[in-house]
C-alpha cells in the first residue's frame, strides 16, 4: 500500500533523491576505492606458505581447552554447567570423590567430532576453567583421536 | 572443350553483377527456407525465431540495394522491436508445447489458394523484366543515405516530409498516452484493492 | 573496386602481393577483377581473425582482472597460486570450462537451446568490428556506425529470451523475462545518449566521431561540451551497464534469487559462450565509451608542445586500449561496490529518471549545436 502524497511533495522528494542518491553512491565508491588502492588492508593469509609466521586472531574459536597453570592444575569443580550448556552434548563431565569425600573432577571427556565451536560452554563456566584455543590445524586421519580427555590432573576442588 | 576464360564469361553472363548476384541468390534461398520453416514449425516460438532470420535476410537484401538505412531500420524495428514483443507475448500468454496448432483441411486448401493467387499476381507484376533491365536506376548517388533521409524528413515543400513526420509522431504520442490510460488503475479500483488488503 | 575508405598497411601489403602471386597462375584466368576479389577476401579473413583475437583474447584477461579487482575491493588477494600472482589461473578455468560435458536437461527445445548462445554472441562481435582501434585500424568503416550498433543490440535480448525459455526451467524463464524487459527499457536510453553524441559531432561514422575529438584533452567529448558532456558520459555508463546485464543491474542473473537466471541450465561450452558474450560486451561497451567520449585513439595531449610530442609518439592503439581498460576498471569498481536494485526500482529508474534526463539532454544538445 503506497502512501498518498501531493504532487508538490512528490516533486520535492524526487529532486531531493536526485542529489542524495548519487551522494550515497559516491560514499560507497570512496570506501571501495580506499580498499582497492590500499593493499595493506588485505586480511586474507597465504596459509601454507606463511605457516611458520601465521598468528591466529584472538577471537578465533578452535577446539576446547582447559585453563591450566604450569603444574597442570585446573579450576574445574565438575559442576556440569558446561555439559548442560552444550547444545550438541559433546561434553561429558565425569566427577569423582577425593579423599575428603568431596565431589571433584574425574575425567573431562570432550567429543570434538560433534563440537561446532559455538563457545556456549566457555560462557557458561562460572570459574573460567575452560577456553577455546587458537589451534586451527585440527584435521586428523583417525576418528578415535577426536574423543579426548581434557584434564591432565584430577580436580582439586 | 571450353577453356576457363569461356567458363568465366559464361558465369559472368549468368551473374551480370558478379558477387552481388550470387549474394542475392544465397540470401533469397535462406529467406525462403526460413520463411517456410516459419510456417511449418509446430512450435509457435520457433516460428517466431525463424521469422527473425527471414527479416534479417530482408535487411541484407536492402543492403545489397545500397539502402543501408532501410536495412538498419528493418533490423531495428522488426528484430529489435516487433519480434521481441511477439516473443514476449508468446512467453507470457500461451502454454507452449501443450497444444500444437493443427490446421483443418479446408483451411489448408484456402491458404494454398491464397498463396497461389498472391504468387500469380506478383509474377504478373514483375513479368516485364526486360523493361526493368533496360531502365536505368534513376536514384542518384547517396539518395538513400542517412544524411539525405534526415534532410528530406525535416524539410518542407514539395520534397519534404516534415508534416507527415509530425503527424506520425503525434499519433505515436497519442497511442502511448492511451496505452497508459488503459493500463493504469482508476481510483475506485485502487480503493477497492486497498480495502481488500486492509481486510486481509 | 573493393578498396575500403580507410586503408591499412596490412591491407596494402595484401593488395600489393596478390597481383604479384597471380602472375604465376595460367594467363587465361588472370584478371584485374579476380585479383581485387582475392585481395578483398584475404583482407576479410584477416579482419575476421583480428576481431576474434581481440574479443576472445581479451576474455581471459578480463576474467583475471575481474577476480583481482573484486578481491582487492573486498580486502582479499584473489588468485595467487597458479603462475605469478595467479596469472595462469584463468587459462586453467577456461580449459576446465571447455572440457566439461555439454549436457542438456530433459524436455528442452534442442534447436533453441543451442542456438541461444550463438545469437547472444552476434551483437558484441558486430560492434567490435565497427570500433576504430587506431587511425588506420578499423575493420568496417561504415557511415551508419551508430544506427548499426543500436540495431544489433536487439539480438542480445533475443538470445537471452530464447536461452531462458528453452532451458525448461522456471528460474531461467523468470530471469530471461526480467532481463528482456530490462534490456528493452535501457536500450532506449542507450540509443538516446548515442544520439546525443551524434548530434554534437554531426556524424554517425565512428571514425568521424573520433576524429572530431582530436587535439587536447579538452576536445574530448566528455569535456568538449562543458558539464553536459560529463553528464552524458555518466548516463552512457549507467545505461550500458544495464544493457550488459552487469551488476548492479544484474537482476537477470541474480544468483541469490534466480540461481543464475537465464543460463542456469547451461554447462560447458554453451555456458562459456554466454560468459564470453558478457565479457566481450564489456570490452565493446568500454570501447564505445572510449570512442564516443574519451577521444578514441587520440593521445591525452594537454596543450604543452614539449609533452605532447612525447605523448604522440605512443601509437594510437596503445592509448585506445589504455582507455578501454580504464573504462573496464570503472565498470568493475561499480560492479563490486553497488547493491542490486529491485526489479520495480530498476524499471522506475529507467522510465522516471533516465529517459526524461536523456530527453532533456537531447534538447540541451540541440541548443548547444545551434548556439556554438
Amino acid at each position: 500500500m503506497t502512501e498518498r502524497i501531493t504532487t508538490k511533495q512528490y516533486i520535492k522528494r524526487y529532486l531531493k533523491r536526485c542529489i542524495t542518491g548519487p551522494w550515497s553512491l559516491m560514499c560507497g565508491l570512496s570506501v571501495t576505492l580506499k580498499y582497492f588502492f590500499n593493499p595493506k588492508r588485505i586480511v586474507t593469509e597465504q596459509y601454507p606458505e606463511n605457516r611458520k609466521t601465521l598468528k591466529m586472531h584472538e577471537r578465533y574459536r578452535g577446539r576446547l581447552q582447559m585453563v591450566e597453570d604450569a603444574d597442570g592444575n585446573n579450576h574445574c569443580t565438575a559442576c556440569g554447567m558446561c555439559e548442560r550448556a552444550c547444545p550438541n552434548a559433546s561434553i561429558n563431565v565425569q566427577p569423582t570423590k577425593n579423599i575428603a569425600g568431596k565431589k571433584v573432577l574425574g575425567r573431562y571427556v570432550y567429543h570434538f567430532a560433534s563440537c561446532t565451536q559455538c563457545g556456549l560452554c566457555v560462557e557458561a563456566c562460572p570459574f573460567g576453567a575452560i577456553r577455546m584455543c587458537q589451534e586451527f590445524e585440527v584435521a586428523t586421519t583417525d576418528s578415535s583421536t577426536l574423543e579426548m580427555i581434557l584434564n591432565k590432573k584430577e580436580g582439586q576442588g | 572443350m571450353p577453356n576457363i576464360s569461356q567458363m568465366m564469361t559464361a558465369l559472368s553472363g549468368a551473374f551480370p553483377l558478379g558477387g552481388m548476384d550470387i549474394a542475392f541468390y544465397v540470401v533469397a534461398a535462406v529467406m525462403l527456407f526460413t520463411a517456410l520453416l516459419t510456417v511449418a514449425a509446430k512450435n509457435i516460438l520457433q516460428s517466431a525465431v525463424f521469422l527473425i532470420f527471414s527479416f534479417v535476410g530482408t535487411a541484407i537484401l536492402y543492403m545489397l540495394l545500397h539502402a543501408e538505412f532501410i536495412a538498419l531500420a528493418q533490423v531495428m524495428v522488426y528484430v529489435g522491436g516487433v519480434v521481441i514483443f511477439v516473443v514476449f507475448t508468446i512467453l507470457l500468454t500461451s502454454h507452449l508445447g501443450e497444444d500444437a496448432f493443427s490446421a483443418k483441411i479446408p483451411r489448408t486448401f484456402a491458404a494454398f489458394a491464397l498463396a497461389i493467387a498472391f504468387v500469380a499476381i506478383m509474377v504478373k507484376m514483375i513479368l516485364p523484366i526486360e523493361a526493368l533491365q533496360a531502365a536505368t536506376p534513376n536514384a542518384p548517388e547517396g539518395y538513400a543515405s542517412l544524411n539525405a533521409f534526415a534532410l528530406r524528413l525535416l524539410s518542407y515543400g514539395t520534397d519534404g516530409f516534415v508534416i507527415p513526420f509530425e503527424v506520425v509522431s503525434i499519433l505515436l504520442l497519442m497511442t502511448l498516452i492511451c496505452s497508459i490510460t488503459v493500463a493504469r488503475k482508476d481510483k475506485e479500483e485502487q480503493n477497492r484493492e486497498q480495502s481488500k488488503e486492509v481486510q486481509k | 573496386m573493393f578498396v575500403p575508405s580507410i586503408t591499412n598497411p596490412i591491407g596494402d601489403v595484401v593488395r600489393e602481393w596478390v597481383p604479384k602471386l597471380a602472375e604465376y597462375l595460367p594467363v587465361a584466368i588472370q584478371s584485374e577483377t579476380l585479383n581485387s576479389i582475392v585481395a578483398f577476401l584475404v583482407n576479410a579473413v584477416i579482419c575476421v581473425i583480428a576481431v576474434c583475437a581481440v574479443n576472445i583474447g581479451s576474455a581471459p584477461i578480463l576474467i583475471y582482472m575481474e577476480r583481482k579487482v573484486c578481491a582487492h575491493v573486498q580486502c582479499r588477494l584473489g588468485p595467487m597460486r597458479l603462475g605469478w600472482h595467479g596469472t595462469i589461473q584463468t587459462i586453467a578455468d577456461v580449459l576446465k570450462m571447455l572440457f566439461k560435458e555439454v549436457y542438456n536437461p530433459g524436455g528442452v527445445d534442442k534447436i533453441m537451446y543451442y542456438m541461444a548462445p550463438l545469437i547472444v554472441l552476434i551483437a558484441p562481435f558486430m560492434v567490435a568490428a565497427l570500433i576504430p582501434f587506431g587511425p588506420t585500424l578499423v575493420v568496417a568503416d561504415v557511415d551508419m556506425g551508430i544506427p548499426l550498433i543500436i540495431a544489433v543490440n536487439g539480438f542480445g535480448v533475443l538470445g537471452i529470451l530464447l536461452g531462458g525459455w528453452s532451458s525448461n526451467n522456471k528460474y531461467s524463464l523468470l530471469g530471461a523475462l526480467r532481463s528482456g524487459a530490462q534490456m528493452i527499457s535501457y536500450e532506449i536510453s542507450f540509443a538516446m545518449i548515442l544520439l546525443f553524441v551524434v548530434m554534437i559531432t554531426g556524424s554517425t561514422n565512428l571514425m568521424d566521431i573520433t576524429q572530431s575529438q582530436s587535439g587536447t584533452v579538452l576536445d574530448w567529448m566528455i569535456f568538449k561540451v562543458p558539464v553536459i558532456g560529463f553528464i552524458a558520459f555518466i548516463l552512457f555508463f549507467i545505461s550500458s551497464t544495464a544493457e550488459m546485464n552487469r551488476a548492479p543491474f544484474d537482476i537477470a542473473e541474480a544468483e541469490q534469487e534466480l540461481t543464475g537466471g537465464y543460463h542456469t541450465e547451461y554447462t560447458g561450452t554453451p555456458f562459456a559462450m554466454f560468459y564470453l558474450a558478457e565479457y566481450i560486451a564489456l570490452v565493446t561497451n568500454s570501447a564505445l565509451a572510449t570512442t564516443c567520449f574519451l577521444g578514441g585513439f587520440h593521445a591525452p595531449c594537454i596543450g604543452v608542445a614539449a609533452v605532447d610530442t612525447y605523448l604522440n609518439m605512443v601509437p594510437g592503439v596503445v592509448w585506445f586500449f589504455a582507455k578501454v581498460y580504464f573504462m573496464i576498471w570503472c565498470y568493475m569498481m561499480v560492479r563490486w561496490t553497488f547493491v542490486r536494485p529491485r526489479v520495480d526500482q530498476l524499471m522506475s529508474f529507467e522510465w522516471k529518471f533516465l529517459l526524461p534526463v536523456n530527453l532533456v539532454m537531447l534538447v540541451i544538445g540541440a541548443i548547444y549545436v545551434a548556439l556554438f
